[in-house]
């Protein structure tokens, strides 16, 4: 983001005669090199930020008061997966996903279909419900990836519908009245590190992917298509792999759902597991996929917070979205990066 | 410079409302009051009704001196939670979250209210058996999967109990009014419709078997979507169908377009069921007089005009209108009414705020309240509904006359007879 | 003949529920989340003005529609022209503009304010009577709303071909760029097709609303049928747009007349699911096919 946005944003209108630099910090310039490994310095400032994520995360459960926000935790998890899922998807493949909620409700089912009917142990259910679910996602959505933009969105928003008219119109799996008990996790220390380590893997493991050179083309697909094309690279299959990789933290968020709460029924293809997570990555920081997370760890306890204020809660959080993309576009992590590496400073024009 | 300012006031608001949070959760109020939790989905009429209904029984109940619990008084203090159920796009898992607010955070002593919708409230019983905490569902959650469930595995879903009725029930009423229209006008010919939501389409069939049991003969049936905003095609069939009686249950406020509908293409049928927009005390005016003659399930028993079902069912009313300044509407009110003064009595008798004995209490309660005597079955946890309102608690049926709700079943409650639409006499 | 009769009628609500949608859609590609949103907003004023205020319906009628119109113009000034051009930004900005305004309706305890919920609240309708059209009977609202609706097609029609403004709203939705080299300014544009869109979205409500209740559920209803109509029929296409009202409308209507209502909502998801994946641009939507879409 540059100057220039900031300023037509209009969190702070440039005076007449004057503009705001960004410049680099000398020690960002520096740890570019090989040589940043001679310093301790330089690999604090590398390492530091990741370091705190990792170590704030793993001591949060502990910091929390009580039982119900540890539940908050679990909960803020499955949603920042999804806002992951979306972000990924959203910026490195080209497919805006508006359909978090029939990841959440596919994975979710067929991790629940393990444990309840079939009486496995629900770490092989979550782990089947994730791989299967998420291939199940990828073989129903392939027809539409060609489409893009709003196109795919909209299609994708139709899906939960359409997959939860489908189990109301047959009857099966519960119906309307969902199915429980389903076996569960029942510990809320296995409940909160599960999430929390399948977090950290996911956020360094697709920030890895995206480097490297799938990650390349990946991009590819979403900037230039008919390039990646002419380089003899299937679009849709590149697509799809990408979606397959999205899917599966999304499929992972639902069958964790299930688990957690013991039950499933139809709400897992409700429609706040798919707007939430966009919120989420709109607030943290879109293409970061680490801002979607926090967006999600923020926002999910804010809206607990604001619970006591019934409707208005919904208002006030619809108000804190509206704000943050009208004065605040680039989102948290972005904004905050950027006073990491770089200051600013006023110079005359 | 503009902008630490904000980020200082956003930094300062949230590490408060954190303290707030954090600091005022923990149960410091346990010593004081009696602590329940009500569970409600505002966005619906059933939660709106619950809501009301709660304040107004807890302010009764602490104006009379609050709970005696071991010799000593607590007044009752109500946690009211919003669960959004009934709200498009909320997951349940977001409704368990908010019990386990009260649970875990609030530390209640007991829970009532909603949530209304079946597959939240199946979800909870096994929330509510692993925390163990008493709990009473009040409103809506019609279904007789709920109380099955509970009846097979009594032990571990002990602490649950229903007061609000099921659609089990209202069916049998409905079939003994179906046997009044067919004594009085000779009819036997019915068409069923309902939504397709899973207690709708329920009580669509209990009907309908009951009715053939009872000589009647099912004309036609349909189902249709949520929310649908024509109804002219169940109309026109009804009409061709012969059919001298329209049951129809939908839960949805579009069902409005279809009571217009009845009303101005002259369907020669009795409209008779369960549909939201009869239930409002103003539907006479709102729709213009459309709703004449047809015959509406009111719920759980109490919440109509003059009427006596036991000696306290007016005292409910009048408070209730002078405290609001509105009539109650059906689902919800009465249930989460009593639950409280249920709540109170078992506390009371348990002596302690020990859960088991708050259940125990419960499971042998015999009271007198507003909907008629309040007993739970032993076996699962279900209040018992029936006809009569010095045996069980009842619910009731109205008929629109003369721009006002008249009961019409059960007998003892009874203050009219049933009516022809107008342009069928 | 039912079918026929009835299925009309749909038809024309489903063209009064899209119309705005499209054109706001088709003259500044913004797609107005909020639309369901105004149009609950219209019920809810045109009631409080007729039951609070005492006001004449139609005079009530009136004002709200231009409240409504205002109150469009400035969400695009105000809100929308910020985002224009983030396709993610405007969908989750319109759409969290209509959950203030939907869920705002619903506060309870403000004032003394009670939400508007429940099924208490109706419009009257224009004319009470019922009128029997080739033995079938149909009510006088449902007629006036295929009136209404051809009006509004017909209005359109001769606005966008011979007015300036509309001629220049043609311009905008068909080569933006090419608009603005002629001097069209592209804000304003803008504002003037919300505002347009959003008063159509308000006479839908009045011309609907009195058939029913007004609660804030039907706004997401909205929403959902204006989207599904503008997709199928290639957003911000006028002919698509009716094209695909007419389809949906008889094919709902056909089956629940023939008795296969239930199956309405999976009718309507499968039949655009269908036509985005064979034909992804919609019934009528040319421009931009390659661009956006494939």
């Amino acid at each position: 983001m540059t100057g220039a946005t900031e300023a037509t944003a209009g969190a702070s209108p440039a005076p007449e005669g004057r503009r705001k630099e960004r410049l680099d910090r000398g020690l960002k310039v520096r740890t570019e090199g090989l040589y940043a490994v001679n310093s301790y310095r330089e690999i604090t400032y590398l390492v530091g930020p990741r370091l705190l994520l990792i170590l704030g995360l793993a001591v949060l459960p502990l910091l929390l008061p009580n039982l119900y926000w540890q539940r908050v935790l679990c909960v803020a998890g499955a949603y920042a997966l999804l806002a992951i899922s979306f972000d990924f998807l959203a910026n490195y493949v080209g497919l805006v996903c508006v359909g978090g909620a029939f990841m959440t409700g596919v994975g979710g089912f067929t991790a629940g279909i393990f444990t309840y009917y079939l009486h496995v142990p629900w770490p092989i259910s979550i782990l089947l419900g994730t791989v299967l679910g998420a291939a199940l996602v990828t073989l129903i959505w392939l027809p539409s990836l060609p489409l893009r933009g709003i196109y795919f969105a909209i299609l994708t928003f139709m899906f939960p519908f359409l997959a939860r008219g489908v189990i109301l119109a047959l009857g099966i799996l519960g119906g309307t009245e969902g199915l429980g008990p389903v076996a569960g996790m029942d510990n809320i220390w296995i409940e909160n590190y599960l999430v929390i380590v399948v977090l950290l893997v996911a956020v360094f493991g697709l920030r890895r992917l995206v480097g490297e050179d799938a990650g390349i083309v990946l991009r590819g697909v979403k900037d230039n298509d008919m390039a990646v094309q002419a380089s003899g690279i299937s679009v849709t299959r590149t697509k799809a792999k990408g979606l397959f990789i999205g899917s599966l933290a999304g499929c992972f968020a639902g069958a964790y759902i299930v688990h957690l709460y013991n039950f499933m029924g139809t709400s897992l293809f409700a429609t706040d597991y798919s707007i939430l997570p966009i919120a989420a990555a709109v607030m943290g920081g879109s293409g970061t996929l680490a801002g979607p997370m926090l967006g999600a760890l923020i926002l999910t306890p804010l809206s607990e917070l604001l619970r006591g204020f019934g409707q208005l809660r919904v208002v006030l959080y619809a108000l804190v979205l509206v704000g943050f993309i009208l004065f605040k576009p680039e989102g948290l992590l972005n904004w905050l990066t950027r006073k990491y590496h770089q200051f600013e400073k006023w110079t005359k024009v | 410079m503009k902008r630490p300012v904000v980020l200082l006031i956003v930094v300062l608001v949230l590490t408060s409302s954190l303290i707030i949070v954090f600091g005022g959760g923990c149960g410091e109020n346990k010593e004081e009051a009696l602590v329940i939790g009500i569970t409600v989905g505002r966005a619906a009429v059933y939660g709106q009704n619950s809501e009301l209904s709660a304040i107004l029984a807890a302010e009764e109940i602490n104006n009379a001196g609050g709970v005696n619990i071991g010799g000593k008084s607590y007044p009752i203090k109500l946690e009211i939670v919003d669960t959004r159920d009934e709200e498009p796009g909320v997951p349940t898992s977001d409704v368990l979250l908010t019990v386990e607010k009260l649970l875990l955070e609030k530390k209640v002593d007991a829970v009532t209210g909603g949530p209304s919708m079946s597959e939240c409230s199946m979800a909870l019983l096994d929330l509510y058996a692993k925390h163990k905490v008493p709990n009473i569902v009040a409103s809506g959650t019609w279904t007789p999967a709920w109380s099955k469930k509970v009846g097979e595995d009594l032990e571990k879903y002990k602490y649950s109990f229903r007061l609000s009725g099921h659609v089990g029930y209202w069916a049998s009423d409905a079939a003994a009014i179906l046997d009044q229209i067919k004594e009085k006008f000779n009819f036997d010919k019915l068409y069923v419709s309902s939504s397709d939501a899973a207690h709708t389409v329920a009580a669509a069939k209990a009907i309908k078997e009951l009715a053939v049991e009872r000589g009647w003969q099912v004309v036609g049936e349909e189902t249709h979507p949520m929310g649908s905003t024509d109804y002219a095609a169940l109309m026109r069939d009804c009409t061709n169908s012969g059919a001298q009686v329209l049951f129809w249950w939908d839960c949805k406020p579009e069902v409005g377009i279809g009571i217009k509908q009845w009303h101005d293409m002259q369907v020669p049928a009795i409209l008779f069921g369960f549909l939201n927009p009869l239930d409002e005390a103003t539907a006479w005016t709102s729709m213009d007089g459309k709703v004449v003659s047809a015959i509406q399930f009111n719920g759980e028993g109490g919440c109509l005009p003059d009427s006596n079902l036991t000696p306290i069912t007016k005292d409910f009313f009048d408070a209730f209108v002078a405290k609001y300044d509105d009539e109650p509407r059906g689902c919800g009110n009465v249930p989460t009414y009593t639950a409280l003064y249920a709540l109170k009595e078992a506390f009371e008798k348990a002596g302690s705020r020990d859960a088991d004995k708050v259940v125990a209490a419960l499971e042998e309660m015999e009271m007198v309240t507003t909907g008629g005597l309040l007993k739970f079955d032993p076996t699962n946890h279900q209040a018992l509904y029936g006809t009569d309102p010095d045996e069980a608690l009842v619910g009731q049926w109205l008929q629109w006359q003369d721009g006002k709700r008249v009961c019409i079943y059960p007998p003892t409650a009874a203050l009219a007879e049933i009516e022809l639409p107008p342009w069928m006499q | 003949m039912d079918i026929l009769i009835y299925g009309l009628v749909n038809s024309f609500i489903y063209v009064l529920m899209a119309a705005g949608f499209t054109l706001v859609y088709g003259v500044s590609r913004l797609p107005n989340f909020a639309h369901g949103a105004l149009y609950v907003l219209t019920g809810f004023l045109v009631w409080t003005f007729v039951n609070s205020a005492g006001l004449n319906y139609f005079v009530s009628i009136l004002i709200t529609v231009v409240i409504v119109a205002l109150l469009g113009a400035f969400l695009y000034r105000f809100v929308l022209m910020r985002v224009r051009g983030m396709p993610v930004s405007e969908i989750i900005v319109s759409f969290a503009v209509a959950l203030i305004i939907l869920e705002g309706l619903r506060l309870q305890g403000i004032g003394g304010f009670k939400g508007f919920i429940g099924s208490s609240y109706t419009l009257p309708t224009f004319i009470d009577r019922t009128v029997s059209i080739a033995g079938v009977v149909i009510d006088a609202q449902r007629l006036l709303i295929v009136g209404i609706g051809l009006a509004i097609v017909i209005f359109m029609w001769i606005f966008t071909r011979r007015q300036k403004i509309g001629l220049a709203f043609r311009g905008m939705a068909q080569d933006e760029h090419a608009a603005m080299m002629l001097g069209i300014d592209s804000d304003l544009m803008a504002v003037l097709a919300l505002a347009v869109g959003s008063s159509l979205a308000a006479i839908a409500a009045v011309a609907i609303y009195p058939l029913g209740q007004v609660t804030a559920e039907t706004g997401y209803h909205v929403l959902n049928a204006a989207l599904a109509v503008c997709i199928v029929g290639g957003l911000g296409s006028w002919m698509g747009a009716i094209l695909a009202s007419f389809i949906f409308g008889y094919a709902t209507t056909f089956a629940s007349f023939m008795g296969a209502a239930k199956y309405q909502d999976v009718i309507l998801f499968g039949l655009i699911v269908l036509v985005l994946i064979i034909r992804p641009s919609g019934l009528f939507g040319r421009q931009k096919e390659l661009e956006e879409r494939v």
